[in-house]
């Protein structure tokens, strides 16, 4: 019997492509700046956010956050010290967070009240550059304790960043962090990324991230005013 | 365990997963041993497994993001078994999948993990064919396309400039499937039969 052939021509990760798409306009359609953390397990995203979302509620920005993690709840016990509404996904084992997971956990949440919203995904630099959340805004964290060429050895994910976050500038001296090869290695593979040098626990760069954020915030915010209704 | 990727829901099933359990702890997935679940005596183990296809541990290397391409085979499974069930096939015998280099998957990794993922659906057995799609970009500098290799500098190699523009490279797409249809003889004996009879 001959085989029949089938034409399929579709992108294995349709389905998520799809529902991250749904999730990006509901966003934007509720205004709310929503920003996808990465990095490899113990890079900072934790503090990053504990000490950004702390900052930001201080000036009245409504900032939530939703966690994922492969077991434990111990990042979203954390980031709801900062005061701000915290949700968490336990991923039960699946490296990364997919959009339908985060569609899933937005229910009976009410976006519209919500300026900031921030994921933080699953500590892995493989897989979660494969999947769309419906971000604004990919955030790649590299901290000092990491080697420089982080960039190099995971080309994918620097690649899809929108913006890389060098974390924990305060060991840079203590770890031997060579702070210009780590930036020469990130302009090589992300020249289209905006860098920001930060420490969580001196509070060294945060200001100027935060600016950042509500800086593409009201930029996204007054493109979608502007744009033609459709 | 609460997982979406079929195979993950069914661990502890495997050695190989417990082994990558192993494995992970290491690497950048970040997976714990703990998260999936206690580990078991082999024997126990074996039992649990049921039907499944047990194998024993051998090597490890090239395996260290596995559990990517697993649930990544598991999609690319779920995709073509979809496809399949609405043309009526009975059975998928291959599965031509383009794979960019920029894609963020291990082939090796895949095609280990894709029988793993079809096991007990219509596309056990098929063969996985992928074709690589090179990095291309277009220079507006140059005016030209180039092709980027390892690792991957987003700089023109002729030039040296960055405002690039990716043309290719990041895909994981099913280009197409090939399958069987319910109208063979073993399929439908009575039917064989009676053809036979009028010849």
């Amino acid at each position: 019997m001959k085989p029949r052939i089938l034409e399929l021509r579709k992108a294995v990760l349709d389905k998520n492509d799809e529902i991250a798409r749904t999730l990006r306009a509901r966003f934007e359609a509720a205004g709310v700046f929503v920003v996808n953390l990465v990095s490899s397990p113990g890079a900072g995203k934790t503090a990053l956010l504990e000490e950004t979302m702390r900052r930001m509620l201080e000036r009245n920005w409504r900032v939530a956050a939703i966690v994922g993690d492969l077991a434990t709840e111990n990042d979203a016990r954390r980031l709801a010290r900062s005061g701000a509404p915290v949700r968490q996904i336990e991923t039960g084992g699946l490296c990364h967070l997919e959009a339908e997971l985060v569609a899933r956990r937005l229910e009976g949440w009410a976006l519209e009240e919500l300026d900031f919203l921030f994921i933080e995904n699953v500590g892995n630099l493989v897989c979660p550059s494969d999947y769309d959340l419906g971000e604004a805004l990919r955030v790649v964290l590299l901290s000092t304790t990491e080697g420089e060429d982080k960039p190099n050895k995971y080309p994918p994910m620097f690649h899809s960043a929108d913006v890389v976050v060098l974390t924990k500038m305060d060991l840079a001296a203590a770890t031997d962090f060579d702070y210009a090869g780590a930036v020469a290695n990130v302009r090589a593979i992300a020249p289209h990324a905006a860098l920001f040098e930060t420490s969580a626990r001196t509070g060294e760069g945060i200001e100027r991230w935060i600016e950042f954020l509500v800086a593409r915030h009201w930029e996204a915010a007054t493109a979608a005013s502007a744009a033609p209704a459709r | 365990m609460a997982c979406r990727c079929r195979f993950l829901a069914h661990l502890p099933v495997t050695l190989e997963a417990m082994t990558y359990a192993r494995v992970f702890h290491e690497t950048p997935c970040g997976l714990q041993p703990h998260a999936l679940g206690e580990p078991q005596g082999l024997e126990e183990f074996k039992q649990a497994a049921g039907s499944w296809r047990i194998q024993e541990p051998q090597e490890n290397r090239r395996k260290e993001s596995a559990m990517h391409e697993l649930s990544i085979a598991c999609n690319l499974v779920e995709i073509v078994e979809e496809a399949a069930r609405a043309a009526g096939a009975v059975r998928v015998t291959r599965v031509r999948l383009r794979l960019g280099d920029l894609a963020g998957v291990v082939e090796d990794a895949l095609r280990f993990s894709f029988p793993v993922a079809a096991q007990g659906t219509l596309a056990e057995g098929a063969e996985l064919a992928i074709e690589r799609v090179p990095v291309r970009v277009f220079c507006s500098q140059c005016n030209a396309e180039r092709t980027l290799t390892p690792p991957f500098v987003y700089r023109c190699p002729e030039c040296g400039a960055s405002r690039l523009r990716l043309l290719q490279g990041r895909e994981l797409q099913v280009e197409s499937i090939e399958i069987e249809e319910n109208h063979d003889e073993t399929a439908h004996p009575r039917a064989a039969q009676s053809s036979a009879r009028q010849k």
